[in-house]
């Protein structure tokens, strides 16, 4: 298409003159004027006051002259009603040096410009309604085009010779643009190239805690904390500076007296390559830091667990997630452990499989129990485990967290303890023996075999040769015990053969050994560790046996050799 | 009345331009009774005549005659505001001029 007149154009478009109204008390002032722009191709309407002009104004005028005083309503009251009409129609207004200040006003209320009444200067006065008029018509013309295109009455658009498929926008995506800005969670803001704010969508407003007809035209740094806002103006600059996009967190004041953590989303908007201002979704994000914070919390607990390796399995107990207990404990780097199954890790016996394990979780959402866990380089270590799973409320994870605590030394502290015990049983076992036989060794009822060898016992005849074979008997346990240990010849039943003539000599009877060995254990046993009293009370035990044995050998024989006279 | 000359710019067969096409006949038949003449031109293969009547989007209806030239840009469907819109019928404060 060549560039033709854009007068030329205009003057097409339209489809009558261009209809002004005149709006004067003064009867003179509208013949004067009507006459001047009749010759000039308008189409002239009048209006005598202002409540007629509300009237009669419509979309169909391209210029109101419009008198700034009139008895019933005066211009600038006028103005401020024909400002809610959203019409296109542009405003001179006509006024008398009087009035000026009046008029000045009245510019602040949309009107194009004023005409200084009497009008003397004809070109000038025709010039500025010819621009006034000039604009309406390509303001129309805009909207009419834009109309077009976003209504779907046009499918095509002609430019420069070149025909355009105009995306087919129908009235119901209007709504819906216009249902989203409502419903949308987020804010969306539009900004001028100034940083004033042009749009705003009413969850700004109710982020900030501020009236909506406030928020039109105001900067937006200004509901930016103050040490966020050269973070928005350095973003801001980068877009108009050919940035595409820029995503900056910023804290928003609010008129709640607390602030709003934010991300704020922003694009450059661009018409006829220029640049004309910002879109912005500016997005909550307080909620979501406080959750971020508590579960980068709670991670760091989980990973930094010194007592338990903490594993997420799914239900077939692939390995999705572990802590650093878990990876140190079985010697496995955090890839390796994310491709194994759990299975792997821990050895199940028949009667505690994987399947009853599942069971239970499945049934009561936990199982609990001991297994053995396996490193990667295959030593083994007692761990009392647990699995569980989250309730239905938790929402619909079929995962498992599995806990894992190695119990070795527990199981150690366990079986010496037990060890313990039973020692100490047992040195009670044998404390108990020694009572009985010193019982037995002391006690005032005798049996025949007993006190067949005198009424006296060996300690009372001769405390110091007795003294002395409890020292001797006491010595001979002691090699005993090294013999056993060291494997040492000591001559042990040779050295009890010695004793027990001894005994023979001295008369004494079994009453007597059991005094010895008694006291002599009594003595050994003293102030040393259980095992050893242990060792030595069981050495004991034989040689008691084997010295009571000798005495009675020795007695027979001397008994024979009596008997037979033998020297 | 003169006969009035309508020229309607379409773009190919498109659906707005089969409905325009379709509804300035019927507008043509039932409110100026042959009283008319209509010339339907297609952008894609007449350019040169859209770009002499400087049309910006189709599809577009002008009334040549009898003057004033006027348009209406769209696919015709709401007769009354084609007929406001074309000066067939007097204008009414409730009818946008745009139409």
């Amino acid at each position: 298409m060549a560039k033709a007149d854009s007068r030329e154009i205009e003057s097409e478009i339209t489809h009558t003159a261009d209809r002004i109204l005149i709006v004067d008390d003064e009867e003179i002032v509208h013949l004067t004027l009507k006459r001047l722009l009749e010759h000039e191709g308008y189409a002239i309407d009048s209006a005598y006051g202002g409540k007629e002009v509300l009237q009669k104004l419509d979309a169909s005028y391209d210029l109101l002259i419009l008198d700034i005083r009139m008895p019933d309503m005066d211009g600038i009251e006028v103005l401020r009603e024909i400002r809610k009409m959203e019409l296109d129609t542009e405003v001179l207004i006509l006024t008398g040096y009087a009035t000026m200040e009046s008029a000045t006003e009245a510019l602040n209320y949309g009107a194009r410009g004023y005409i200084m009444k009497p009008i003397e200067k004809v070109p000038e006065f025709r010039n500025k309604v010819g621009e006034a008029v000039r604009v309406a018509r390509l303001a129309r013309i805009n909207k009419q085009f834009y109309d077009a295109i976003v209504s779907g009455k046009a499918d095509s658009l002609l430019i420069d010779g070149k025909v355009y498929q105009v995306p087919v926008l129908r009235e119901e995506n209007i709504e819906m643009f216009q249902r989203l800005m409502e419903v949308i969670h987020d804010a969306v803001i539009f900004l001028d190239f100034d940083g004033n704010i042009t749009f705003a969508n009413v969850n700004f407003a109710r982020m900030v805690g501020e009236a909506y007809h406030k928020l039109l035209g105001a900067r937006f740094e200004s509901y930016v904390v103050e040490e966020d806002q050269d973070k928005v103006i350095e973003g801001f600059t980068r877009l108009s500076s050919g940035q595409i996009a820029v995503s900056i967190p910023v804290q928003l004041k609010t008129n709640f007296g607390s602030s709003l953590s934010v991300i704020i989303s922003a694009s450059p908007i661009h018409y006829e390559m220029e640049y004309r201002g910002i879109v912005m979704v500016i997005s909550d994000v307080t909620e979501i830091n406080t959750v971020r914070r508590k579960v980068e919390l709670l991670a760091n607990l989980v990973e930094n667990a010194q007592y338990d390796m903490i594993f997420i399995v799914e239900p077939d107990g692939q390995i999705m997630e572990c802590n650093s207990l878990a990876r140190s404990s079985l010697s496995y780097s955090q890839s390796k452990m994310l491709s194994l199954n759990i299975r792997a890790l821990f050895k199940f016996r028949v009667d505690v499989e994987w399947e009853k394990i599942m069971d239970s979780v499945e049934q009561f959402s936990h199982w609990q129990g001991e297994l053995m866990a396996i490193s990667k380089g295959g030593t083994e270590f007692p761990v009392e485990i647990t699995f569980s799973k989250p309730g239905r409320e938790v929402g619909h994870s079929a995962n498992m967290i599995c806990f894992a605590r190695d119990i070795t030394e527990r199981k150690r502290a366990a079986e010496t303890e037990s060890e313990a015990r039973a020692m100490t049983e047992k040195v009670e076992q044998l404390e108990r023996e020694l009572s009985s036989l010193e019982q037995i060794s002391h006690g005032s009822a005798t049996t025949v075999t007993a006190r067949s060898f005198g009424l006296k016992s060996f300690r009372q005849i001769s405390p110091d040769s007795f003294n002395q074979l409890v020292l001797q008997y006491g010595d001979l346990v002691e090699l005993a015990l090294e013999q056993r240990a060291y494997r040492v010849e000591h001559d042990i039943s040779g050295k009890l053969r010695t004793i027990a003539e001894q005994l023979r000599f001295y008369n004494a009877g079994p009453r007597d050994v059991i005094e010895i060995h008694s006291l002599a254990l009594r003595s050994k046993t003293n102030e040393v560790s259980h095992v050893k009293a242990q060792a030595y009370i069981e050495e004991g035990r034989t040689m008691v046996l084997e010295l009571m044995g000798y005495l009675a050998i020795c007695y027979r024989t001397y008994s024979y050799d009596s008997q037979h006279n033998v020297k | 009345m003169n006969k009035m000359l309508f020229k309607l710019y379409v773009t190919g067969k498109t659906p707005k331009s089969e409905r325009a096409i379709a509804n300035i006949n019927r507008i043509c038949k039932e409110e100026l009774h042959g009283d008319y003449e209509l010339v339907i031109i297609d952008v894609l293969e007449q350019p040169e005549l859209a770009e002499e009547g400087r049309i910006l989007a189709t599809p577009t209806l002008t009334k040549e005659l009898p003057p004033p030239l006027s348009r209406v840009i769209g696919d015709l469907s709401d007769m009354k505001k084609v007929l406001v819109g074309l000066d067939i019928q007097p204008y009414t404060s409730t009818i946008n001029k745009e139409v």
